[in-house]
């Protein structure tokens, strides 16, 4: 069996006394889109942040590309430049317009001339439909606009894998559709994505595969007609109940 | 009637509403408060004058003052009258039975009667202040508001400004350079970085538990002492800046420190995850971010700093105090020194305005 192009195993992460990461294992293949599902506090933010190590593991090995970039000594700029992360509250930087805000990282990091990260910035905004608000501070957009700017930001540096966290939970519920429209445009563009989400329709049209957190530990992980239709696991029932009739 | 909550809703003449309660008697005690502020204003205003028999056109000059002042306190009584009328609108509105709309009239006459005894509270303490320079013979006028001393030295001490405004100016640039490299040596993560931080603590604690005077008296004094020819023999305007530098650098790094703090910690989680190293998180993401919270308290320190210029004089130096003060031990008489303070009231009061107006816009920005 040749290695997932992100391959997570016995990944453990506490704060403090309290164990968050219970020992996970989970592999993510090139133009997979894979969807984190479980109740708030069950981990999925948790494990989104130690993949883009913003936070330091305790255990366990992820690896991308069979290249290992968990632990001491890693260079987490490089890593960070193949994996995009885009957050619940957006984090545009908001003394910086919209286009500053998607051109930053490409002349800062990607070392593109000002032209050039102009050009990309400018292609990327007309793809999300906000061309004409590329000189607009992030405070005059709405929330569904800065979460489309922040998906494009990231796109900006040409990641391989995109780990989004939440993406919609800030949002008003009008905003969602517009955010999510994306998500599948770059799904279908073939982009690899994970996931955590409370969108369970988006979920089952979009996914390649869902897995189910719960307290810590990944108790479930199918095809999305398995997990909607056919859970195995009480938990992945019980959890399913409830978020499907809220 | 339409309206299908009407039958359940008391009418205006069933008596459940309540008519509004009678104010006159605040508006009568307002008029008392009045009538006594107005005799008291007579009696300070005539004070002065049993001290200028001797003087008959500044006496008449004082009974103008006093006749004019008592007439102005008279307007005091407008507010109790006011008050009357509206509470009189009030009960004819009772009388017609509409008890809500008689609550507007009732409230006015409150607000007319207490803003009767505002007005009157000031009136006093401005008559206070007037007796308090006149009494004794106009001594407290004469020690500190002698016109002509005023007029005498304004030229030499405000030449010698210039000194505060140098000092000023040049120990602003420095602290904005110093302070702010502190504050990120402050900053750097990890174990290398401790020992580094640690010496930026020690600095910022030594430097504001000692009171400024000290310092510059220590440097100011201490340095020339030394002989080293890198630190002695300076003009002393160099000592003073130094000083007030080294002084003011520790207060404006802790500024410095809590805006970077009060940046939210996803602002560098979003800067570090599209790659950027944690220098450049600083650099683009941070910093400038802070930088605008801090411009107006920033202000506010440079307010402090210049009027903390005129601390200098203790090295001797003649900055517009020292002048200031040379005149005052020559005529025996402060009122050199009030146009110190009142140089500094008049550059001083724009600025602090001026932050007041930034903070107020920075209020409505992150609304």
């Amino acid at each position: 069996m040749s290695e997932a192009f992100l391959s997570i195993s016995a990944l453990q992460k506490s704060y403090g006394s309290h164990q968050v990461l219970k020992g996970i294992d989970l592999q993510v293949n090139r133009h997979e889109v894979v969807c984190l599902i479980g109740a708030s506090g069950s981990g999925k933010s948790t494990l989104l942040r130690c993949v883009n190590a913003l936070e330091p593991i305790d255990s366990g090995v992820i690896s991308l590309d069979g290249d290992p970039v968990s632990g001491i000594g890693v260079d987490v700029n490089r890593l960070r430049r193949k994996v995009g992360m885009v957050f619940q509250s957006f984090n545009l930087f908001p003394h910086l317009s919209v286009i500053q805000n998607v051109m930053l990282a490409p002349m800062k990091v990607g070392g593109l001339s000002r032209e050039a990260a102009h050009d990309r910035a400018l292609k990327l905004l007309a793809r999300i439909g906000l061309s004409e608000r590329a000189d607009y501070m992030p405070d005059q957009l709405s929330g569904g606009q800065q979460q489309r700017v922040a998906i494009i930001r990231c796109m900006a540096m040409e990641p391989e894998v995109l780990l989004l966290d939440e993406v919609t939970s800030a949002l008003d519920p009008e905003l969602v559709g517009e955010v999510l429209e994306i998500l599948k445009d770059l799904a279908q563009g073939g982009m690899t994505m994970l996931l955590a989400t409370h969108e369970m329709s988006f979920a089952r049209d979009v996914a390649s595969s869902v897995v189910f957190l719960h307290q810590g530990q990944l108790i479930e992980k199918g095809s999305p007609g398995q997990i909607f239709e056919a859970p195995q696991m009480a938990e992945t029932r019980k959890f399913l109940r409830r978020a499907l009739s809220g | 009637m339409s309206n299908p909550m009407a039958a359940t809703m008391p009418t205006r003449s069933a008596g459940k509403i309540s008519a509004p309660v009678s104010y006159r008697g605040i508006a009568y005690i307002s008029a008392a408060i009045g009538l006594i502020s107005i005799g008291l204003t007579w009696l300070g205003l005539t004070h002065a004058l049993s001290f200028t028999a001797d003087n008959p056109d500044l006496s008449q000059w004082l009974y103008r003052i006093a006749i004019a002042g008592t007439c102005l306190s008279a307007l005091l009584l407008i507010f109790p009258v006011r008050a009357l009328m509206h509470m009189r609108q009030a009960d004819r509105l009772v009388g017609a039975g509409d008890l809500v709309a008689a609550r507007v009239p009732a409230w006015t006459c409150r607000q007319q009667g207490l803003s009767g005894i505002g007005y009157a509270a000031t009136l006093l303490v401005l008559v206070a202040a007037y007796v308090f320079l006149t009494t004794n013979n106009f001594a407290v006028q004469r020690a500190f508001l002698n016109p002509e001393y005023m007029l005498e030295s304004a030229l030499m001490v405000l030449a010698a400004a210039k000194l505060n405004i140098y000092i000023t100016l040049a120990a602003s640039v420095i602290i904005l350079v110093l302070s702010l490299a502190l504050a990120l040596l402050r900053m750097i993560p990890g174990p290398a970085g401790r020992p580094i931080r640690w010496m930026v603590i020690a600095y910022v604690d030594f430097f504001r538990a000692i009171p400024t005077i000290i310092v510059i008296y220590l440097i100011g004094f201490g340095l020339p002492l030394t002989k080293i020819g890198f630190v002695s023999g300076w003009d002393g305007m160099w000592y003073a800046v130094l000083a007030l530098s080294l002084s003011f650098s520790a207060y404006v790094t802790e500024l410095f420190r809590s805006a970077i703090d009060s940046i939210h910690p996803s602002q560098i989680a979003a800067a570090r995850s599209l790659g950027l190293t944690a220098a450049q998180a600083y650099a683009y993401v941070v910093v400038p971010q802070a930088f605008r919270r801090v411009i107006p308290p920033l202000l506010g320190f440079f307010v402090a700093l210049q009027k903390d210029t005129a601390l200098v004089l203790i090295l001797g130096i003649s900055d517009v105090f020292g002048q200031a003060k040379y005149f005052a031990a020559n005529f025996f008489n402060l009122s050199p020194v009030s146009v110190v303070g009142l140089f500094f009231f008049v550059i001083t009061i724009p600025q602090t305005r001026f932050v007041d107006y930034l903070i107020e816009r920075q209020k409505k920005g992150a609304r």
